[in-house]
C-alpha cells in the first residue's frame, strides 16, 4: 500500500478557521472536492501506521549514527535496523 | 533411627546433645555432619514420613500485600521438607551477593563467598551435581551464568536409609517444637506435639531451627513472645528482611544464532549482570532466562517487528521458513533489595491446630524492583545489539510502567530472610556462625539467614551454608 501522508488527502490544517468547522462539514467537504472514497480509505488506513513511525528516530539521517541504539515499542534496536 | 513417634523415641533411651528441628536440606546436612563427627543427634520432622493433607494444613497462612502462592502450597511439611518438590536448578550465589553495595541499604554479608567455597565439593555429592563452569563474559555488563538442573535430590528418599541405620542421628516423624523456652542466654527447652498431641518438653545442649524460610521466623517469633524475649533477646530484625524471587516473562528476543550460546538439555541459557552494571544504573542482580519460543508465538513477535523494523522482521520470517531456531521468551527472575517491611508476623486471629499462631506475611515489590526489571532487559538487549547476537523486545507492561501481571509465575518459591545473619543485633537475628544474638546454644539453618538473596535459587547456598554449620557445631561440641 501506498503510504500517502494525510497532508496531501485530508487537508485537517489548511486554516485554524477549519478546525471551528463542524466534522460532518468537513466530510462532506472531502466529498465536493471529488476526493474519491477509495483514497479516503487509504488515507485512513495509513494513518495508524504512520503514528507508529512519528517518534522513530530517522535512520536516513545523514549525521545519525548507523549503530546508536534506539528503544522503540519497547524493541533495543540498531538505528539502522529502521531503515 | 528413624521413629514415628515422640514416645516409641523416648522409649529407645537415646539422648542427644544436639536437637535439629526440621528434617529438609538443611536439617539433613547438619545432622548428618553431627553424627559423622560422633555427636549424638535428633532431628523432629513435623510431618510424616509421605505428603499428608492434615500435616500440610498446619502451614496455611495469609499474605499481605503483592499476590503470592498459598503458604501451605508454597513449601512441603514432610520428610525431606521442601526438598520434596524443588526443581533441582543449582547453582552457588555469586561473590558479589556477599558485598555490601551503596545503593542499596541492608546489603552485604558477614561472610564472603570464600567461606562457603570449601564446603562445595561436599554440596556436589549430596545435590548430585557435576563441577560449576566460570561464568562468561558476553559484554561488560552481562555474562552468562551455569545453572546446573541437577536431578533434584528428595532429601527424605535419599538419605532415609542411612538415618534410619544410623547409630548417631534419631529423627522422629510427627513431632515438632511447638515453643521453645529461653532464659535470655540459653534455650532451656522445648515444647512438643507429637501425632496431634501435645507431648510434653524436652531439651539438649543445643538446638538448630531448621524449619523452612517462613517456619523459622514464627517458630522464634511464636517463642520469644511466650518466654517474653529468653528466645531472641535482639528481635528488632525477627521475621524482618523476607524476600524472594519474583519472576516474570519480560519480553522476547531474536536471535541471529541461537547457538551462539550455550544451552542446556531444554534448550535454555541464563545470563547476569556485571557488579558494575549493577553498580552503574543503581539496580540488583538478575537472571535472564532465554527459551525457545514455539513457533505460535513467533508469529505475533514478527508482525510486531515488522511495524518497527520492517527488513529485521523480512529477515527473520526467512529464518523461520528455512525452520531456523530464531527467537526466544525471556524470563525474569532478580533479586529484591532487602527492606524491613517486608516481614513475616503472627497472625492475630488465626491458629493451627496446635494453638500456634499462624503466618501473616507482608510483602510487596519496591520500585527499585521494577528498575532491575527494565534496566536488565534492557542491557541484555543492548548487549545483543552490539554484538549483534540478535535483538530485544521488552513486554509491554514493563515499559509503561504497569501492574505485575498476575497470571505469570510470580515468585520462585524461595522463602529467604527473617532470621538473617549480621553484626549489627538491630538488623540481624543470627552471627556469621548463624547463632541467634546473645544466646549460648540456638543456631539457625537454612535460607531464612540470607542477608540478601541474589538471583540463583537457593538450595545449593543452603546446603553449603548447612555443611559449614554442621563443620563448626561439630568442631564446638566435640571440644
Amino acid at each position: 500500500m501506498d503510504l500517502a501522508s494525510p497532508g496531501e488527502h485530508v487537508p485537517l490544517r489548511e486554516s485554524h478557521a477549519w478546525i471551528e468547522v463542524p466534522i460532518e462539514r468537513r466530510i462532506m467537504s472531502f466529498f465536493t472536492k471529488k476526493i474519491s472514497r477509495r483514497m479516503v480509505m487509504q488515507a485512513l488506513i495509513a494513518l495508524p501506521t504512520l503514528s507508529l513511525f512519528r517518534g522513530l528516530p530517522k535512520a536516513d539521517r545523514p549525521d545519525a549514527d548507523p549503530d546508536a541504539i534506539v528503544e522503540i515499542n519497547g524493541w533495543i534496536l540498531k538505528r539502522s535496523d529502521l531503515a | 533411627m528413624i521413629f514415628d513417634s515422640y514416645e516409641a523415641f523416648r522409649a529407645a533411651n537415646f539422648t542427644p546433645k544436639v536437637c535439629i528441628l526440621g528434617s529438609g536440606p538443611a536439617g539433613t546436612t547438619i545432622a548428618r555432619k553431627l553424627g559423622a563427627a560422633g555427636i549424638p543427634v535428633v532431628v523432629l520432622e513435623a510431618g510424616p514420613r509421605e505428603f499428608s493433607d492434615d500435616s500440610q494444613d498446619f502451614y496455611r497462612g495469609s499474605t499481605v500485600g503483592d499476590p503470592y502462592f498459598d503458604l501451605d502450597i508454597t513449601r512441603l511439611r514432610f520428610l525431606g521438607g521442601s526438598s520434596n518438590h524443588w526443581a533441582g536448578w543449582c547453582r552457588v550465589l555469586d561473590k558479589q551477593d556477599f558485598e555490601p553495595k551503596a545503593w542499596a541499604p541492608d546489603t552485604g554479608w558477614p561472610i564472603s563467598r570464600a567461606d562457603i567455597e570449601p564446603y562445595l565439593n561436599e554440596v556436589h555429592d549430596i545435590l548430585e551435581l557435576p563441577d560449576f563452569r566460570p561464568d562468561v563474559s558476553i559484554s561488560d555488563d552481562i555474562r552468562w551464568v551455569q545453572l546446573i538442573k541437577s536431578p533434584a535430590v528428595r532429601f527424605g528418599e535419599k538419605y532415609a536409609d542411612e538415618l534410619d541405620k544410623s547409630k548417631n542421628i534419631a529423627v522422629v516423624l510427627n513431632t515438632y517444637a511447638t515453643e521453645l523456652a529461653g532464659d535470655g542466654r540459653r534455650v532451656t527447652g522445648a515444647k512438643l506435639w507429637s501425632n496431634g498431641q501435645d507431648a510434653g518438653s524436652f531439651t539438649a545442649d543445643y538446638f538448630i531451627v531448621c524449619t523452612g524460610g517462613l517456619e523459622n521466623s514464627r517458630l522464634l517469633l511464636w517463642s520469644n513472645q511466650r518466654s517474653n524475649g529468653g528466645v531472641v533477646p535482639n528481635a528488632a530484625a525477627l521475621g524482618r528482611y523476607w524476600m524472594e524471587h519474583p519472576t516474570f516473562e519480560g519480553g522476547n528476543a531474536i536471535l541471529a544464532d541461537y547457538s551462539e550460546f550455550e544451552v542446556d538439555a531444554t534448550n535454555e541459557a541464563f545470563f547476569s549482570p556485571t557488579l558494575a552494571a549493577m553498580e552503574r544504573l543503581k539496580i540488583m542482580n538478575f537472571g535472564i532466562r532465554l527459551i525457545e519460543t514455539p513457533y505460535a508465538g513467533i508469529k505475533s513477535l514478527v508482525a510486531d517487528l515488522a511495524c518497527t523494523a520492517p527488513d529485521m522482521a523480512e529477515w527473520v520470517a526467512y529464518q523461520l521458513s528455512q525452520n531456523l531456531r530464531c527467537a526466544a521468551q525471556l524470563y525474569v527472575a532478580w533479586e529484591q533489595a532487602p527492606l524491613a517491611s517486608n516481614q513475616i508476623e503472627l497472625s492475630k486471629t488465626d491458629v493451627d491446630h496446635a494453638g500456634v499462631p499462624r503466618i501473616e506475611l507482608h510483602w510487596k515489590k519496591s520500585e527499585m524492583e521494577h528498575r532491575t526489571l527494565l534496566e536488565g532487559l534492557r542491557l541484555f538487549g543492548t548487549t545483543l545489539v552490539q554484538k549483534n547476537l540478535g535483538r530485544v523486545r521488552i513486554a509491554d507492561w514493563i515499559v509503561n510502567g504497569g501492574d505485575y501481571p498476575t497470571n505469570e509465575e510470580l515468585a520462585g518459591h524461595h522463602h529467604m530472610g527473617g532470621t538473617r545473619m549480621g553484626t549489627d543485633v538491630t538488623k540481624s537475628v543470627v552471627d556469621a556462625n548463624s547463632k541467634v544474638h546473645g544466646m549460648d546454644n540456638l543456631y539457625v539453618g537454612g535460607s531464612s539467614v540470607f542477608c540478601t538473596s541474589g538471583e540463583c535459587n537457593p538450595t545449593t547456598t543452603i546446603t553449603a551454608l548447612a555443611c559449614r554449620l554442621g563443620d563448626h557445631l561439630g568442631k564446638l561440641i566435640a571440644v
